[in-house]
């Protein structure tokens, strides 16, 4: 990997060649048990064009963070003023209303999970989608529903024309998710967040979901951050990934790196959970022990230390700083430390024990 | 659709005959009727001649069959309280005074339930949320019968600005008079302010967190954009329901409001009928109420679809 197409190292890369420069990013929810801290501090860029995959399990603050580039972080939820989302060399903190309204929708997009839920039941399809064209671009009914009808017609629906008049629960669930990414792509976005778009459909239609998304992407130039927590989607569509725990970064880098050399005991564990086609039926699956910690009063060590079996005297007390394995390939854990005892050993004894394939 | 209607108008006859059997065997089983005290002081052979005026010596299974076979004809019989008044004649006498009374009520109140709905969502975990809040609380937690005696008491008493009791007649028993209107419309709507403003606003709150408005929000809309073109819509189907509902209550007069401004419409004569057994009025006005509401039952289950596709009417074939 080039510098140029580096998209998860430092944010460093000079202003041009980066589309979106997250700093720093953090969100807290206030409810009645106490402030959740959803996520604690992330950083991470994206070029144009480029495709991020952002990895976690569920709560990790992945759809947060995605939903806080969007803007759509909602009370009781709060952005820390400290943090910086930085679109095409503007600062999302500087933007007005209208700003806000040109950027939703017209220069960033969103796919959410479910697309029964994020289509408006009363509402025929042809309306959400032409109301977005609209709703950025001065072009008469008519030629915004030509436009939606084509757009139906690219992402791959049968009979756009009929489509058009029907309602979401008319139609099926990978037919919705394509209305979905129609109305994502209404009006040329320069980037497309889609946060866990498949994980609602059935395995054939996740597959034929992620090329119509692939094959948007390229003809339309798009960047995309992908938010899932399935594997065979990042190496289905992604070339970088950060991986998130309990509201931070823990491993970031290209996904062929990380998929060879998962550096991470938490990321190891990701990918050892995966299941496989040559396993036995009567193996068991692999699962991560325990649960992720409270993120009311979050850990002050390293927040995977109450599950990690690497677990050493340090990790429940400090938070490791990231070690550089080269090429943006980066990961935060206290065994990539210079004074860990025996590193080399621990790492590759883990990687044969856990990505032995 | 045409199915559809057959079907529930075949239910709603079923259902009016089970109502007209009930009403009548109950009101046949209450000891005491309408002309015990009236011919109390009478000769034996008076008294007989008199119940014999009205069918009432005739044994309850006779009676059951004469009034059945009235109703289908739609001859409900004259009232035994008060001679020549049938069922048709005081619907058509009072019954514009009720309409006019429960109308003006609705109006007001939804109306005003429903904006403080909205300004409840929209300034939600305000102060102005919990004050309409409390107020709905307050509204709908006092009887009418109480918020109709001290408006008297304020408004008419002590600051003297409308009439105590009274409602227009003659040329402006439907427009006009309106001094007299203005209390008993104001003391029957707060009822209604609360119940609407409660419903829309917890409709609202719901709509308000479903997937469809942050994606609608994703695509650039205004905040009046989605309110107007996704949070009405939505929010308005458990409205919907419940307002043909509202509808006929209206229409079938407020005891107490009708007590207490001495207005002489049909919800003071129903319960007066009641009273005095009057037993051809009391299942008169029961057969014809019931019908309203099963007619306004039926228009609600075809709003329903017309304000939410999902809802299939049964009988038709979907997709």
């Amino acid at each position: 990997m080039d510098e140029k197409n580096q998209t998860t190292g430092a944010p460093a890369a000079s202003e041009a060649d980066v589309l979106l420069d997250v700093q720093d990013l953090k969100v807290s929810y206030h409810t009645y048990a106490g402030v959740v801290q959803s996520v604690r501090g992330v950083s991470f860029s994206l070029e144009p064009g480029g495709t991020l995959a952002i990895v976690g399990e569920s709560g990790c603050g992945k759809s947060v963070s995605a939903k806080a580039i969007m803007g759509l972080v909602k009370d009781p939820g709060v952005v820390d003023p400290q943090s910086h989302i930085v679109f095409k060399g503007r600062d999302t903190a500087t933007f007005t209303k209208e700003d806000w309204r040109s950027y939703k929708g017209g220069s960033a997009s969103m796919i959410f999970q479910e697309a029964l839920s994020a289509l408006d039941p009363t509402t025929r399809v042809g309306k959400q989608i032409t109301e977005a064209i609209l709703a950025h671009e001065k072009v008469s009914k008519e030629e915004a529903k030509k436009r939606a009808i084509e757009l139906l017609h690219e992402v791959g629906i049968p009979e756009p024309e009929r489509r058009f008049k029907q309602f979401p629960h008319e139609l099926s669930g990978g037919m919705r998710q394509r209305v979905m990414i129609s109305i994502a792509f209404a009006c040329n976005p320069e980037l497309l967040i889609c946060d866990e778009p498949t994980t609602a459909l059935d395995v054939t239609i996740q597959d034929q979901i992620l090329s119509e998304i692939r094959e948007m992407q390229r003809r339309h130039g798009t960047a995309v951050i992908m938010i899932t927590h399935d594997m065979g989607v990042v190496a289905d569509i992604a070339r970088d990934m950060v991986v998130m725990y309990s509201g931070l970064i823990v491993e970031r880098g290209s996904v062929a790196d990380i998929f060879a050399h998962p550096r991470h005991p938490y990321t190891k564990a990701l990918l050892a959970a995966v299941p496989r086609v040559d396993q036995s039926r009567s193996d068991e699956l692999a699962a991560i022990q325990g649960t992720p910690p409270d993120l009311i009063n979050p850990p002050t060590g390293c927040p995977f230390c109450t599950r990690c079996p690497y677990r050493m005297d340090v990790c429940t007390k400090a938070m490791p700083s990231e070690t550089d394995f080269g090429s943006g390939h980066r990961a935060s854990c206290w065994l990539h430390d210079e004074r860990s005892p025996r590193v080399d050993e621990v790492i590759q004894a883990a990687s044969e024990e856990g990505g032995a394939r | 659709m045409v199915k559809y209607a057959l079907k529930r108008f075949a239910t709603m006859i079923v259902m009016l005959f089970i109502v007209a059997t009930a009403t009548f065997f109950m009101l046949a089983a209450v000891p005491g009727d309408a002309l015990t005290e009236r011919t109390a002081r009478l000769p034996e052979d008076v008294a007989a001649r008199v119940y014999a005026r009205y069918g009432l010596d005739k044994p309850a299974p006779e009676r059951y069959v004469i009034t059945m076979r009235g109703l289908v004809v739609g001859d409900f019989g004259e009232s035994i309280v008060f001679p020549g008044q049938t069922v048709q004649s005081v619907i058509a006498e009072k019954g514009p005074i009720s309409l006019r009374l429960g109308f003006q009520q609705v109006i007001l109140g939804v109306g005003i339930g429903l904006i403080l709905g909205v300004i409840a969502t929209v300034r939600k975990n305000t102060w102005v949320d919990y004050g309409i809040i409390a107020f709905s609380i307050l509204m709908v937690s006092v009887p009418t019968l109480v918020f109709g005696l001290l408006l008297q008491q304020v408004f008419a008493g002590t600051l003297g600005w409308f009439p105590v009791i009274g409602w227009p007649s003659g040329d402006e028993l439907m427009f006009g008079g309106w001094e007299y209107t203005v209390l008993p419309t104001l003391a029957g709507s707060f009822g209604y302010m609360a119940m609407y403003a409660r419903l829309l606003k917890a409709s609202m709150s719901d709509v308000l967190g479903q997937d469809y408005i942050l994606a609608a929000e994703a695509r650039g809309l205004s905040k009046g954009q989605i309110v107007r073109r996704h949070m009405i819509r939505n929010a308005a189907i458990p409205i919907v329901t419940k307002l043909p509902m509202t509808i006929a209550m209206c229409l079938t007069g407020s005891f107490y409001i009708e007590t207490i401004f001495a207005i002489p419409g049909l919800g003071r004569y129903y319960i007066q009928a009641i009273s005095g057994r009057d037993v051809t009025m009391v299942m008169g006005f029961t057969v014809v109420i019931a019908a309203m509401y099963m007619v306004v039952i039926f228009l609600t289950d075809i709003l329903y679809h017309v304000v939410d596709p999902r809802i299939q009417l049964a009988g038709k074939t979907s997709r």
